[in-house]
């Protein structure tokens, strides 16, 4: 049995910027996760950070930009001489730094590492934003019929409502939900509460999915610091340590999809990380997962194994998912409160549970005595999952 | 009009062009775009990367028999005999036995919906002229594949789950072509 990362990595300070419709730009945004993760750290020399690993989507259609990584340590002050890179999967590139940091840090390659995930997605012209977030799907085949997110999902959740009768109002649940949980995010795109009855009037994007039904549109950064197990204690005394990964992609175009209401690579990832991490999905303390649309977290419930298939509306009828419920679900605010600057979600992600297991967030939406949670992401037409499992501990029950 | 179109598709490499028409702009998609936020000007033609459809010509592609059948009417696609598979989109090489000698194969213009929905805001460049728009999953007959496509001459409260429709060619002004779905007609 591949024991992985187990136990070989930690997360041990985070930094985040103020999410929103922001007016600046994405290295400016960059700075300022940059500069709260220092200050989290003040006795960290910036010299000890030996690789930096930038988590951007679509800094060339978004910024006009390639060749991020070396702006982001020149604004940063850093002078890496490890592992210099960006990491890109679309929705998932936040978490897809972390994952490529830790196995740097995991094999010995990096020592200390810093993971900057930034996109800056308002644009003057938003035409030319939504066409750069539609080539996030196969431009040339699936690209013509108007393939963006918002109908992708839509389409996603006709099916899922006509196989297993989920509702609309389900679905408003789950925004409600995680607007709610935002409202003690100081970071958040959304910080007031939308109730169910104004998600269920919201303008219509693409049926069955309202706007509160869909993700904002967010410029934002955040930053984690990442180094091993051992020299964590050098940074703090309450980390976040890596218990089991697995990431799956399976299909590129639609038409080779492996369903389109069973997420096949978000059962595999979360088997696979489960399986290193020596845990079942029922030892979950918290899960951070990627509701880019209100379908997503419903279908997430069941794929990630907190539910049975077609169960997940009424999983969250039930309660389930909320702070003080079985399995608290995104309690950061989720995509749906949060925002969802692409290449930084997954590290706010992480940064929400440092933060947990630190005690650190308003008390509102602390996850009591967390020992474990998850952080999931999926990416373009939840072809891909990527999952992260964190344990208070560096062993299970340690 | 656009006064660039003449002289932009001389300096492209890639040939591309595209005629605006103005008129032929409907009147509830005019009176939807007018919603929008006001845009900067788009250029017309779009530039290559802000534009989706692919390429189509043999200088920039190698599955230009595609797009020459779709033009006569034709839904083609590669086919590998030694796996007996179908594969879509057309590929060059066959992803499970790597043989690169593989046929074309004539599909079905026929086929019925999986699921649907309509884009009512936020298109992309080039397609805000025509919100709202119905979009649909089409099971492709006589194949494993559901594929995405624009569905035209039907409205979103149109369409219904398991409803025939039939392939479209539709043609852009340049020459280039790309498939679309429409009702069945009524025979």
């Amino acid at each position: 049995m591949m024991s992985g990362l187990k136990g070989k990595v930690a997360v041990v300070a985070a930094g985040h910027s103020r999410w929103g419709i922001r007016n600046a730009t994405w290295r400016e945004l960059a700075q300022e996760a940059g500069r709260e993760l220092f200050k989290a750290v003040p006795d960290l020399d910036r010299k000890d950070i030996d690789s930096l690993f930038v988590g951007a989507a679509e800094p060339e259609r978004f910024a006009f930009q390639s060749h991020v990584a070396p702006l982001v340590a020149d604004m940063l002050g850093l002078k890496p001489w490890r592992v210099v890179q960006r990491t890109e999967l679309a929705c998932s590139s936040g978490q897809s730094a972390v994952r490529s940091a830790a196995m740097a840090v995991a094999t010995g390659m990096s020592e200390i590492a810093l993971c900057i995930g930034v996109e800056k997605m308002n644009l003057p012209n938003m035409a030319e934003a939504q066409t750069s977030m539609a080539c996030v799907l196969d431009r040339e085949f699936d690209g013509p019929a108007g393939a963006s997110a918002p109908p992708f999902f839509a389409l996603t959740a006709q099916r899922h409502m006509h196989e297993y009768g989920t509702t609309e109002e389900q679905m408003a649940l789950v925004s409600e939900k995680n607007h709610e949980n935002s409202t003690s995010n100081p970071y958040a795109q959304f910080q007031k509460p939308v109730p169910r009855d104004k998600v269920m009037s919201s303008r219509m994007v693409a049926p069955p999915l309202k706007l509160f039904d869909c993700s904002g549109i967010t410029d934002g950064a955040a930053a984690v610091l990442v180094t091993s197990a051992e020299r964590a204690k050098e940074f703090t005394d309450q980390a976040a340590y890596i218990l089991g990964s697995g990431q799956s992609a399976i299909g590129g175009n639609l038409a080779n999809l492996a369903s389109w209401t069973t997420w096949e690579p978000a059962k595999i990832a979360s088997h696979e990380a489960y399986k290193m991490a020596g845990i079942e999905a029922s030892d979950l303390d918290f899960v951070e997962a990627h509701d880019c649309f209100s379908i997503s977290e419903i279908i997430e419930y069941e794929d990630l194994g907190f539910c049975k298939k077609g169960e997940g509306g009424k999983f969250i009828e039930e309660g389930n998912p909320y702070i003080g419920g079985k399995i608290p679900f995104n309690p950061r605010g989720g995509l749906l409160g949060m925002g969802h600057p692409f290449g930084a979600t997954g590290i706010s992600q992480i940064a929400e549970v440092l933060w947990q297991f630190q005690s650190k967030v308003p008390k509102k939406r602390q996850v009591a005595g967390a020992e474990l949670a998850m952080t999931h992401n999926l990416s373009g037409a939840a072809n891909v999952h990527s999952v992260l499992v964190w344990g208070r501990a560096p062993t299970v029950g340690g | 009009m656009c006064t660039a179109c003449s002289s932009g598709a001389a300096r492209r490499p890639w040939g591309v062009s595209r005629v605006t028409t103005p008129t032929a702009a409907k009147e509830p998609a005019a009176k939807a775009a007018a919603k929008l936020p006001p845009a900067n000007p788009v250029p017309e033609p779009l530039p290559y990367l802000l534009d989706f459809y692919p390429l189509q010509d043999p200088a920039y592609t190698q599955i230009a028999p595609f797009f020459d059948a779709l033009k006569e009417g034709r839904f083609i696609t590669s086919y590998c005999k030694h796996c007996d598979r179908l594969h879509f989109p057309p590929r060059i090489a066959c992803d499970q036995c790597t043989a690169d000698e593989l046929e074309w194969r004539e599909m079905s213009k026929k086929g019925k919906i999986y699921a649907f929905t309509a884009m009512m805001v936020g298109a992309p460049m080039g397609m805000e002229q025509d919100l709202p728009f119905a979009i649909a999953v089409v099971e492709v007959e006589g194949t494993r594949f559901k594929i995405l496509a624009r569905v035209d001459d039907a409205r979103y409260e149109d369409l219904k789950i398991g409803m025939p429709l039939e392939l479209k060619v539709h043609k852009l002004a340049d020459g280039r072509v790309f498939y679309r779905y429409r009702p069945m007609a009524m025979s």
